[in-house]
């Protein structure tokens, strides 16, 4: 199966890079590396040591809805008012078909919920982690940069800036948080990720890539209390042009402690997903009966 | 007497959505478009990860009473908007404001609550206003 994938990925890979340079990202910087076969190498980076790291300390939060676009008023489910990726005919089919099963995934009556894939494996995977409920510490290394979302517990992401490429086709495999290199630009980190794992929602609605998706942002720190990260995907199999979009995080208040990351499973967590749905342990009631409608 | 449970279908103009407060779970079972007001016992606040609950005891007609079960955020969330691990406490007499399951059960989620003190306080939905 994964070889199937990677030879597939591989091939078309140069051929959307090629298609993202031409449209740059924003309009400044195109892919980080067009060497996807090429075995990893680590060359130093002492540009970035000698220029040193800016200063993206403190903790931060998504601003907004957590849906990647965000709706006039929010409500992600509800149909018509809510912009979406541009989807090739098929992929919007699908789209709709499984965001009305996603809709019934705490009814226990629909007989073909759809449950979030955040649920199904407590992680939110890329490009999602865009943008979460949870804490975003950025950490930038002369040759990583850390983005961890969520705190103690959470996801962090790796960012390798030490100058190497993707690894050979047949070194790569999908992950939830793909493979990510960048570059700096100035204060700006330009990251690309590839070999994300197919499948996963990118946000509270069931869109979805294919696995020859690739995610390029520039990351950076707008002011005091902004940071923000531009996002285009490319994805030749599911969109019908590249999706971009911007999100932007707020810096919460100095001396806060850490967020505990959510932990999925275990005896404390009352929604377990039991037959394909969301449910919610509810204790019996004082008379000895079942909880019931009221 | 008095019911306890005032229901009222209302098309929500607030910013309070399915992504409320929502992280590892969707909160699509409880309906969004509709808030019930809870007048009652607290019989148990969990403080717990990944999210906490208030179990309410609300009278209802008779001598019935019947446990409510809401969900809220988990501690981190609630810790940023002033909750505390006793923030409730077993015995207080509280008004609480929920979105209710949709299959009708006891529960639902967190919208907001009146303490014994007269103090409101809300969740933890500020991650999604406007």
């Amino acid at each position: 199966m994964y070889k199937s994938l990677v030879a597939t990925f591989a091939g078309t890979a140069l051929t959307v890079l090629a298609s993202a340079a031409a449209s740059a990202h924003g309009g400044e910087a195109g892919p980080v590396k067009q060497t996807a076969s090429k075995p990893s190498g680590r060359p130093p980076a002492k540009s970035r040591e000698k220029e040193g790291l800016p200063d993206w300390s403190g903790t931060w939060k998504v601003k907004g809805s957590m849906a990647l676009i965000s709706t006039e008023n929010d409500r992600i489910f509800q149909r018509g008012l809510r912009d979406k990726a541009p989807f090739k005919p098929e992929w919007r089919a699908l789209y709709e078909d499984e965001a009305a099963r996603a809709e019934d995934q705490g009814n226990m009556q629909s007989a073909h919920p759809l449950v979030d894939s955040n649920t199904v494996y407590c992680h939110a995977g890329m490009p999602r982690l865009v943008a979460t409920p949870f804490d975003y510490n950025f950490v930038p290394t002369r040759d990583l940069t850390f983005i961890i979302v969520g705190g103690p517990g959470g996801e962090p992401r790796f960012i390798y800036t030490d100058g190497r490429s993707f690894p050979a086709e047949d070194e790569m495999w999908p992950k939830f948080w793909g493979w990510s290199i960048g570059k700096w630009q100035g204060d700006t980190l330009v990251t690309e990720t590839r070999g994300v794992k197919p499948g996963l929602w990118l946000d509270p609605t069931p869109m979805k890539l294919s696995d020859q998706a690739i995610v390029y942002e520039r990351i950076r720190r707008l002011d005091a209390k902004t940071m923000e990260d531009r996002v285009r995907i490319v994805d030749p199999v599911a969109f019908t042009a590249p999706w971009e979009f911007v999100r932007h995080y707020e810096q919460i208040p100095a001396g806060e402690w850490a967020d505990e990351h959510e932990i999925c499973g275990g005896p404390e967590d009352r929604n377990p997903v039991v037959n394909g749905r969301v449910t919610v342990v509810l204790p019996k009631q004082p008379d000895g009966g079942a909880a019931s409608p009221p | 007497m008095k019911n306890p449970i005032t229901k009222a279908a209302l098309l929500v103009c607030l910013a309070i959505t399915a992504a409320s407060g929502q992280a590892h779970h969707s909160f699509a079972m409880f309906d969004q478009e509709k808030v019930i007001t809870l007048h009652g016992t607290v019989k148990e606040f969990q403080w717990a990860n990944p999210h906490s609950w208030i179990q309410v005891m609300v009278p209802g007609e008779g001598a019935k009473v019947t446990e409510w079960s809401v969900e809220m955020s988990g501690p981190g969330g609630l810790a940023r908007k002033g909750w505390k691990p006793r923030t409730l406490k077993q015995g207080d007499k509280v008004t609480i404001v929920i979105h209710p399951l949709r299959d009708g059960g006891p529960g639902g989620s967190f919208v907001s609550v009146v303490l014994p003190s007269g103090e409101t306080m809300g969740g933890d939905q500020f991650r999604v206003a406007k």
